[in-house]
């Protein structure tokens, strides 16, 4: 498995990889200071780790689960543990690479998988999406292709994405995730993907 | 509640009325009657005193048995020799009167003394009230042997008297006991009743489902099994084949639906997944969110659009089952043939909605919830 991931890794220039430890525990301090990202796998010697996510971001590193459990409870928890997103392990190297990507800039991505547990989310925290932002969550849960989406939405693909990184956004502005919150915040008005203004307003959404 | 559970609260709610008679009967005797006896005859005993103390005994035995009684439970434990202080005590009543009294208004007390062994001993076993009964007449038996007065017209005085008092006595432990064999009866026939009707129903509605499941499986697969038989059908036709496999698929989810487990959806959706992944598909399942469990008849309108993209799948699909508090929203992304129709559904909780991406056809069946008329989850945009 290790070694199929770093295959995909090793596709993009901008990405090396420093270190693969069986457990955060192994990790030298070498490591820790050269890296910038933790893919972290949550089934580590069978057991389910979630303390794991915070071993990490305490450590200074930006977390990304990488899990075959894509169940709406663990993505949720994992979010809310402080990673940054959430990769299952289905959905292959393009995703895996893209969250490594957007992460190390500090933009959000949003995978299908996570796209199906934000749509069914219904814990009474959960942020307020707009309509369109919740169908673009949901259709990207089904089909997986921007493309296809925003012609069933009839918009362009790019506001498709902005819909889904907005949702995104709006749960990091939740607070399940202090660690991404500030970054991912900044990040977001420079990109012009939020106005300063919408922050005042948490309901406002949508286009 | 079971019958085991529910006989001890029925024969305690009749036995309690024999119960609280025969408080109310020893009670009032003793204050009443044997009071007016005891009161009227005092200067005829041969010593006053001991009929005298033998009442307040009998007195204060008649109310330790009676609260006794009273609190439910089977007794006090000192029932057994309390008895036998009462009858030493009625003994005392009838050694005190006159020798010709011992069957009068003197010895008022061998008489009475069988209800102070009913407050007692009600709610032991019969053979102790047996033993105490004929305690109390062999006893006054000894006494008229005694005094030397057992003669034809004693005997036959002493047992109307024996009648009319431990008859009564005998009577009410009688019941007693019948009314709870017969209560006991009651509940359990009670019970087998309401089983058995259960059970009918039980059996009714099996039988109704099993016939409604074999008119889905005629009108499905008989026309094509028919088909295939007389040569009408060509095997080798693509439709053909298409409509043998959603006719698997539909059989394969019929088998599921009977099968006892937690998400009966999922269940019946992985079994029509089955089907294709046996023919060479790779299929992604996904769900997400809670979801509540449909009737089958429901589960199947709402799965049969999926189904025949399913099973029209070429080489991939990806099955999404997303539950939010409005709908069951069940989708299905696979490579079709473009010839690949998708028939209208119609019923007003379910909207099929159907879109063409080159080879690739995506079908969404939404279920709406009841709760998704009342309320909804999201800001307006």
């Amino acid at each position: 498995m290790i070694e199929g991931v770093r295959a995909w890794l090793a596709r993009e220039p901008r990405v090396r990889v420093v270190a693969a430890v069986d457990s955060p525990e192994d990790l030298d301090r070498e490591s820790l200071a050269a890296a910038d990202i933790a893919l972290l796998d949550l089934n580590l010697g069978g057991r389910t780790r979630f303390d794991n996510i915070g071993r990490l971001t305490g450590a200074g590193l930006k977390v990304i689960v990488y899990s075959q459990f894509t169940d709406q409870d663990t993505v949720l928890r994992v979010l809310s543990s402080g990673a940054r997103e959430f990769v299952a392990k289905n959905e292959g190297g393009e995703h895996l690479l893209g969250v490594v990507l957007a992460v190390a800039t500090d933009e959000p991505y949003v995978t299908p998988t996570t796209a199906g547990a934000l749509v069914a989310d219904d814990a009474a925290d959960r942020p307020r999406l707009s309509e369109r932002e919740r169908t673009a969550l949901l259709l990207w849960f089904q089909s997986k292709s921007k493309a296809a989406v925003a012609r069933r939405m009839r918009v362009s693909p790019h506001t498709v994405d902005m819909f889904i990184r907005r949702a995104r956004l709006k749960y990091s502005q939740a607070g399940r995730s202090a660690h991404t919150k500030s970054d991912l915040l900044a990040r977001a008005i420079e990109d012009e993907l939020v106005r300063p203004e919408d922050l005042l307003d948490d309901t406002t959404g949508g286009d | 509640m079971s019958g085991e559970a529910r006989a001890p609260v029925a024969v305690f709610r009749y036995r309690r009325i024999v119960e609280l008679s025969v408080i109310a009967v020893a009670v009032s005797w003793h204050f009443g009657v044997n009071l007016g006896q005891l009161a009227g005859h005092l200067p005829a005993y041969r010593n006053p005193v001991l009929p005298l103390v033998s009442w307040c005994g009998l007195g204060v035995i008649t109310a330790v048995g009676g609260a006794s009684l009273f609190r439910g439970g089977r007794g006090s434990r000192l029932a057994g020799p309390l008895a036998v202080v009462a009858l030493a005590c009625s003994g005392l009543t009838t050694a005190a009167s006159l020798p010709g009294d011992v069957i009068g208004p003197l010895s008022w007390s061998w008489g009475t003394v069988g209800w102070c062994g009913l407050v007692l001993l009600l709610r032991r076993p019969s053979w102790a009230l047996a033993a105490f009964f004929a305690g109390n007449i062999g006893l006054t038996a000894a006494f008229l042997a005694g005094a030397g007065q057992f003669d034809r017209v004693a005997a036959a005085r002493f047992l109307t008297v024996v009648c009319t008092t431990t008859g009564i006595q005998l009577c009410v432990v009688l019941m007693d006991r019948l009314m709870r064999r017969i209560t006991l009866r009651a509940v359990n026939a009670d019970d087998e009743r309401v089983r058995l009707l259960a059970a009918s129903i039980a059996a009714r509605q099996v039988h109704l489902r099993r016939r409604s499941r074999y008119a889905y499986l005629a009108a499905e697969f008989e026309p094509l099994l028919r088909g295939l038989a007389d040569g009408g059908l060509d095997p080798a036709d693509p439709a053909v084949q298409h409509r043998c496999a959603l006719s698997a698929a539909r059989m394969r989810r019929l088998w599921a639906e009977t099968d006892e487990t937690v998400d009966p959806l999922l269940h019946e959706l992985r079994a029509c997944a089955d089907i294709a992944e046996r023919r060479g598909v790779a299929v992604e399942f996904l769900t997400s969110g809670p979801l509540p469990v449909l009737p089958p008849e429901s589960r199947r309108l709402l799965t049969e659009a999926p189904l025949e993209v399913l099973t029209a799948a070429r080489t991939r699909a990806r099955v999404t089952v997303l539950g939010d508090a409005d709908a069951i929203t069940l989708s299905v992304v696979a490579d079709v043939d473009p010839a690949t129709a998708i028939p209208p559904r119609e019923h007003r909780k379910l909207t099929v909605t159907a879109q063409w991406e080159e080879d690739e056809l995506w079908i969404e069946a939404r279920w709406a919830l009841p709760s998704a008329l009342s309320s909804s989850t999201t800001t307006p945009s």
